[in-house]
């Protein structure tokens, strides 16, 4: 009889420990966060050094500004005959 | 080809493009040029309006770029061989400047089909910087192989009187764009090193029996005996009248701009000798296209560059792209057999072009059947 109540406090003390460890000292469990990113090997993202393409973008959706800027090229074809 | 106004070219219109896998990339990334300058001359410094498929495309596309390096749309290969077996070594210095002044802005890189129209043919984008995967054919395809492939393949040539040609059926009625042929290995390059020697070199890339098998073909009707099926290439029966160039030849004006004058072409259909006949090609007769190489096309650039221009027929193996299920040489026996105007014999050829189309001209018509 004693020796079954031994184990029985050994085991309450076990789960107690345990149950201890998993509330995080009562705090709300959170989400936890991995420090690598995960990349997968078979799409390669161009990340390092991207330039800052903003102006461009900028001017080449800006129609205004192309029809202002662009110039139209002079067609002098020297050709006779099919290519 | 349309005009397409310069602002238009470079328009990369609402959010589609931007909104895609290229569109974050960033423009610098491919291009190249010069960041955080809102001045247009600063912003181009560097800039190239065409990149190199093994800077830009190769870092996702590796597969399909390491191999376009090496494909006849990027290394004009066909044009070197030719050259290279109607000259002599000697000469190749010349004869690579005529090259680098009139032929290599053919070349098609990745942009130049996936992205824009191509700059020989005015250029611009083809839908806002949106990739295509499949190319448009009529912007890309067509606007570089248009004097013969195209105009064959949509019926948009006429005879000498005025009468039409029909397209070929497999674009009407069949509806069939280039890619449903010429695949993607084929273009880009991904076939056999001899493939890639010239447009036919080694083992056909596409056949005919690919999609007629000769099983299917065999006694289906009366001319598809196993002799026909043998010996002709599909196009002596099936092919209708189609374009040859003749007397190509560049110069340069005073301002040093090049260009390229030829004589008008004519519309005939001729039966010769396969110039190309091997394993890979086994049949005996061919339809042939006179090619616009003259003697003097490239005199502008020195004295007698192709010394051995009779190497090598004017009357080329061809393969029009106007394929008819009836034709003139098949409506009987006796349209092609004793027939000597399906056939290019000598009096059909220019006299200073007989030397090197020997083996390619008919002296005996087949007999009357």
């Amino acid at each position: 009889m004693r020796k079954t109540t031994l184990l029985l406090a050994l085991g309450a003390g076990a789960l107690a420990v345990l149950l201890s460890s998993c509330t995080n000292g009562g705090e709300e469990p959170t989400t936890s966060t991995t420090a690598v990113p995960v990349t997968s090997p078979a799409l390669p993202v161009l990340v390092s050094d991207t330039k800052d393409s903003s102006n461009c973008i900028a001017c080449h959706t800006d129609q205004e500004s192309l029809v202002a800027l662009a110039v139209e090229p002079v067609e002098e074809t020297l050709n006779e005959g099919e290519g | 080809m349309p005009q397409v106004e310069a602002w238009a070219k470079v328009f990369l219109g609402d959010d589609e493009f931007l909104a895609s896998t290229h569109g974050s990339v960033g423009c610098i990334e491919c291009h190249g040029g010069t960041e955080l300058t809102e001045d247009m001359d600063s912003a181009h410094v560097g800039m190239t309006r065409d990149p190199i498929a093994s800077g830009a495309c190769a870092f996702c596309h590796t597969d399909t770029t390491a191999t376009q390096l090496d494909s006849l749309h990027m290394s004009l290969a066909g044009y070197y061989k030719v050259l290279e077996a109607r000259s002599t070594p000697e000469l190749s210095e010349p004869l690579q400047e005529a090259v680098d002044n009139h032929c290599t802005s053919c070349h098609a890189s990745c942009g130049q089909c996936h992205v824009s129209v191509p700059e020989t043919a005015g250029g611009g984008l083809l839908a806002d910087h949106t990739f295509k995967e499949i190319p448009p054919m009529n912007t890309t395809c067509t606007a570089c192989h248009g004097s013969r492939i195209s105009d064959e393949y949509k019926g948009k040539n006429t005879m000498a009187d005025g009468t039409a040609l029909p397209a070929d059926v497999h674009f009407n009625p069949g509806g069939m764009a280039c890619i449903d042929c010429h695949d993607e290995a084929e273009i880009h390059g991904d076939v056999t090193a001899q493939n890639n020697e010239s447009m036919y070199s080694g083992e056909p890339n596409v056949a005919c029996t690919d999609c007629h098998p000769i099983d299917d073909l065999l006694g289906s009707n009366d001319q598809h005996t196993q002799f026909h099926l043998t010996y002709l290439t599909c196009q002596v029966c099936h092919s209708v009248d189609y374009k040859n160039c003749y007397s190509c030849h560049v110069q340069q004006n005073e301002e040093g701009v090049p260009y390229y004058t030829t004589e008008p072409s004519e519309m005939h259909f001729f039966i010769g000798f396969n110039p190309l006949r091997s394993e890979d090609r086994p049949e005996a007769y061919a339809v042939l296209r006179h090619v616009p190489v003259d003697p003097e096309s490239f005199g502008y650039y020195g004295e007698d560059l192709l010394p051995n221009f009779d190497n090598v027929p004017t009357w080329k193996f061809a393969t029009p792209h106007n394929i008819q299920t009836h034709t003139p040489q098949n409506a009987s026996c006796d349209s092609c057999h004793g027939n000597a105007d399906v056939f290019l014999t000598e009096d059909k050829v220019a006299a200073e072009e007989l030397a090197a189309n020997k083996s390619v001209i008919i002296s005996k018509i087949p007999s009357s059947k």
